[in-house]
């Protein structure tokens, strides 16, 4: 199958990689991989190990054991400041820095890396027409923004320098239900429209499912399965799998998803008819 | 988290932690080059500027007499050609005497007596010893001034007169008079237990009481006999009779100059005019006129070498308040700002090492904490010895007590930078030295500016100690108010000192509105 063959193209691929903080492991032994153009998520409760593990991707920690890997390189040896400008980070109420305006922080990274006036200005009319954000409140500070509009600053903050993969950090746990739903369906039509491999990091399955091919569920440190939606939901490796779904999505069958495995998920979403 | 920002400090740095403390230790060292350069080049020009006129530089003790006597050397010496600078009231015998020995100063008027008990501890018994010993060291003492300054006995003049009482031998025929005695004469051995035995005083009425009240004491009756010093303005004042020590008890107390022996003898030439001239009503008079009239210093010293034939030289009032309060100011300002602007070129690198290595940043911070609690007038007479006196010491001190509230708020802003925007700034690539400028100082910024706030008001207050050590600021006046017993005088330095701290904090305040991005203004915190 060609799109199995290509997916073997991995942007991030992690060798027993395992973190632990004096006596506290916090992230057991993991062996995982994100292809290329796609979206990956890390789904767990919390102490799962998966903040760790995103850090770990991120080049933030250092791995106890194992590697991870960028592009079959590894991220212990990257020069931090340009790996870190390969990958844009998104984290929860978009991390926005206070003391600087919305255009302030988007911009802050390009105006280091020399970017001229003009390019930057271009690049935040474009990126602001990208997330929907009015330009006006790019001039505000990050307090006069709605929770919604800190959250499309921080994804175009992100975008800003055109990254290979987006790493997104439990991106709308701030959010209250509604909002957080428009913002995901808008994120996905991003992902969808600019084919970017993409690491989601949340705790919530409906979200991870919406958003990612590929899902990782954690507990404790640990993987307990890998697999597409309906591979947790079919051939639940634990009782916690079955547990989780069920507390993460109570009304929706997993029989509900459409066929079709090979459809890239960005294209047809498992679950996407079945939302609210 | 601190784990994981160590490991990123000195993985995103390579030889970062290195770096950083040669940094560190070459501002320390550059802070201390300055800050002791700049006290030499001060002294230096005092001493060794050729072009112009000779400089000498004259001190004064912490009192009336003391002053008077070094404005009256100021004159002697302008008279001759000397350029002079006095550093009037500088200290107590001790640290004039070192400011003396380590050449800091000139000259300075003080007592044998003085000299032979308390700085030489005995070791000098007589006038050719003492003078053996200032040899020793490179000092000289010209020749006494002509008045005995030591302990007298007083009473008032028509009571000694009807009782017939003339010398203390005289006393122990009225047993019945009530004594009242400073506490300090009370105690010494050479005070009243020394003299009730040679005299075979046989008193039981003798009281403890403070030495300015025991003037007011005595001149209401309730004290008969008290001690006083020979030449003291108000044995004039009180109309007081000072009996006669026929049996030579008390040390002599012989007022006379002491000076670096190499003093141009130009110089010394000029000062011995002075030789015997000044006796002990003269001398009492000139202390009456700044003590119990209020002139200054200066006029009652033309005074006296008027009245003792010395010179004819006609002394100005001194300046006036807005000339004088000008002169405290920048003197204060100048004191507040170095010492601000030196502890801030440390303390801020310092702060941040203190955030950025835990275990360093817990050395530090006990560190400057114990530093705070040394009180500031032993710090001052610890620094003397290493820095001198005068305006070296004073900033010195300043700078020690303006570090803990810089670092402590310093690392108090960044590890209060929440660890979502920690990460933020980290996960961006944003370059170290990027992220601390445009990310973690400004977000610690108004907490940094609270603590150079709280500084500011704690060198303002404390730089008023620097007159102890000749420094001037608002403290010269307060000092002499103090000695003077003049609360106008006092409060000519108290005003404007409170005065000034309050526009420190203003124009804090204003910096602040200058600085601070507007989301993060009036979070001042700590």
């Amino acid at each position: 199958m060609a799109i199995v063959a290509n997916m073997q193209q991995c942007v991030f691929e992690l060798t027993g990689v395992a973190k632990r903080y004096g006596s506290v492991e916090a992230l057991k032994p993991l062996t995982a991989r994100v292809a290329a153009g796609q979206t990956c998520a890390f789904i767990g409760p919390s102490g799962s190990g998966k903040s760790t593990l995103i850090k770990l991707l991120a080049g933030l920690i250092r791995p106890s054991a194992g590697r991870v890997l960028f592009h079959g390189e590894d991220v212990q040896g990257l020069d931090p400041v340009s790996y870190r400008r390969r990958i844009g980070y998104v984290i929860q109420d978009g991390g926005l820095f206070p003391h600087l305006t919305a255009r302030a922080n988007v911009t802050l990274v390009a105006r280091e890396a020399g970017w001229s006036a003009e390019a930057m200005d271009a690049r935040v009319a474009e990126l602001a027409d990208l997330v929907h954000l009015p330009l006006a409140a790019l001039d505000r500070y990050p307090i006069a923004l709605s929770g919604g509009q800190r959250q499309r600053v921080g994804i175009m903050r992100a975008l800003m320098l055109d990254p290979e993969v987006l790493l997104f950090d439990e991106p709308f746990s701030a959010l209250d239900p509604i909002i957080r739903h428009d913002l995901q369906q808008e994120v996905r039509d991003i992902m969808c429209g600019l084919h970017k491999s993409a690491v989601l990091i949340t705790h919530d399955m409906d979200e991870a499912r919406f958003l990612a091919h590929d899902l990782y569920l954690m507990r404790n440190g640990a993987l307990i399965q890998h697999g597409r939606f309906e591979d947790l939901a079919n051939t639940p490796a634990d009782p916690f799998v079955t547990r989780f779904l069920a507390a993460s999505r109570p009304m929706d069958a997993p029989s509900a998803e459409p066929a079709g495995a090979q459809v890239p998920p960005h294209a047809a979403p498992p679950g996407a008819e079945a939302r609210p | 988290m601190t784990d994981d920002r160590s490991l990123d400090w000195t993985r995103n740095r390579p030889g970062g932690r290195a770096r950083l403390f040669a940094t560190l230790a070459l501002l320390v060292c550059l802070s201390i080059l300055t800050a002791t350069g700049g006290a030499r080049a001060t002294a230096s020009s005092q001493t060794d500027d050729t072009d112009a006129r000779p400089v000498i530089t004259i001190a004064s003790k912490a009192h009336t007499e003391s002053v008077v006597l070094a404005e009256a050397a100021r004159l002697l010496l302008e008279n001759a050609g000397f350029e002079v600078h006095h550093r009037a009231e500088l200290g107590g015998s001790q640290v004039v005497f070192k400011a003396l020995e380590n050449g800091d100063i000139d000259l300075y008027p003080d007592y044998t007596g003085t000299l032979q008990h308390e700085i030489f501890a005995g070791q000098a018994p007589g006038i050719a010893a003492l003078r053996q010993r200032l040899a020793e060291r490179g000092l000289a003492m010209g020749p006494p001034l002509g008045f005995d300054n030591t302990y007298a006995i007083a009473m008032r003049a028509g009571h000694a007169q009807r009782l017939g009482i003339e010398t203390l031998a005289d006393l122990a025929q009225h047993p019945d008079l009530a004594l009242g005695f400073s506490n300090e004469f009370l105690d010494r051995g050479d005070g009243w237990r020394g003299m009730a035995k040679r005299y075979d005083l046989p008193h039981r009425n003798v009281q403890g009481i403070q030495h300015n009240l025991a003037y007011r004491a005595i001149a209401s009756g309730r004290i008969d006999v008290t001690d006083a010093y020979a030449t003291d303005a108000e044995i004039v004042a009180y109309d007081l009779a000072v009996l006669r020590d026929n049996r030579r008890y008390f040390p002599g107390y012989e007022g006379a100059y002491v000076y670096d022996r190499d003093l141009d003898p130009r110089a010394v030439r000029a000062l011995n005019r002075l030789a015997g001239a000044i006796d002990a009503d003269t001398m009492r008079r000139a202390n009456a006129l700044v003590k119990l009239e209020g002139r200054p210093d200066g006029v009652a010293a033309a005074k006296l070498l008027g009245e003792t034939g010395t010179l004819d030289v006609d002394v100005a009032s001194g300046p006036g308040l807005a000339e004088r309060l000008w002169g405290y100011t920048v003197a204060h300002l100048g004191l507040v700002a170095v010492s601000l602007g030196l502890a801030l070129v440390i303390a801020v690198p310092l702060g941040i090492a203190a955030a950025r290595l835990p275990r360093l940043g817990h050395v530090v911070l006990g560190t400057v904490g114990v530093l705070q609690t040394i009180p500031s007038l032993a710090l001052l007479v610890v620094l003397i010895p290493l820095l001198g006196i005068g305006w070296a010491p004073t900033v010195a001190m300043l700078f020690v007590y303006s570090l803990l509230p810089l670092v402590r708020n310093t690392h108090a802003g960044l590890t209060g930078i929440p660890l979502s925007l920690q990460h933020a700034a980290q996960a961006l690539g944003l370059p170290a030295r990027a992220k601390l400028w445009r990310i973690e100082l400004p977000l610690a910024l108004p907490t940094i500016l609270a603590g150079v706030k709280t500084a500011a008001v704690i060198n303002v207050g404390t730089a008023t100690l620097g007159a102890l050590v000749g420094a001037g600021g608002y403290g010269q006046p307060i000092l002499t108010g103090i000695r003077l017993n003049d609360q106008s005088l006092i409060l000519e330095g108290a005003i404007p000192s409170a005065v000034l701290a309050l526009l420190v904090v203003v124009v804090f305040e204003g910096v602040e509105r200058a600085l601070v991005a507007p989301p993060l203004r009036g979070k001042t915190g700590r």
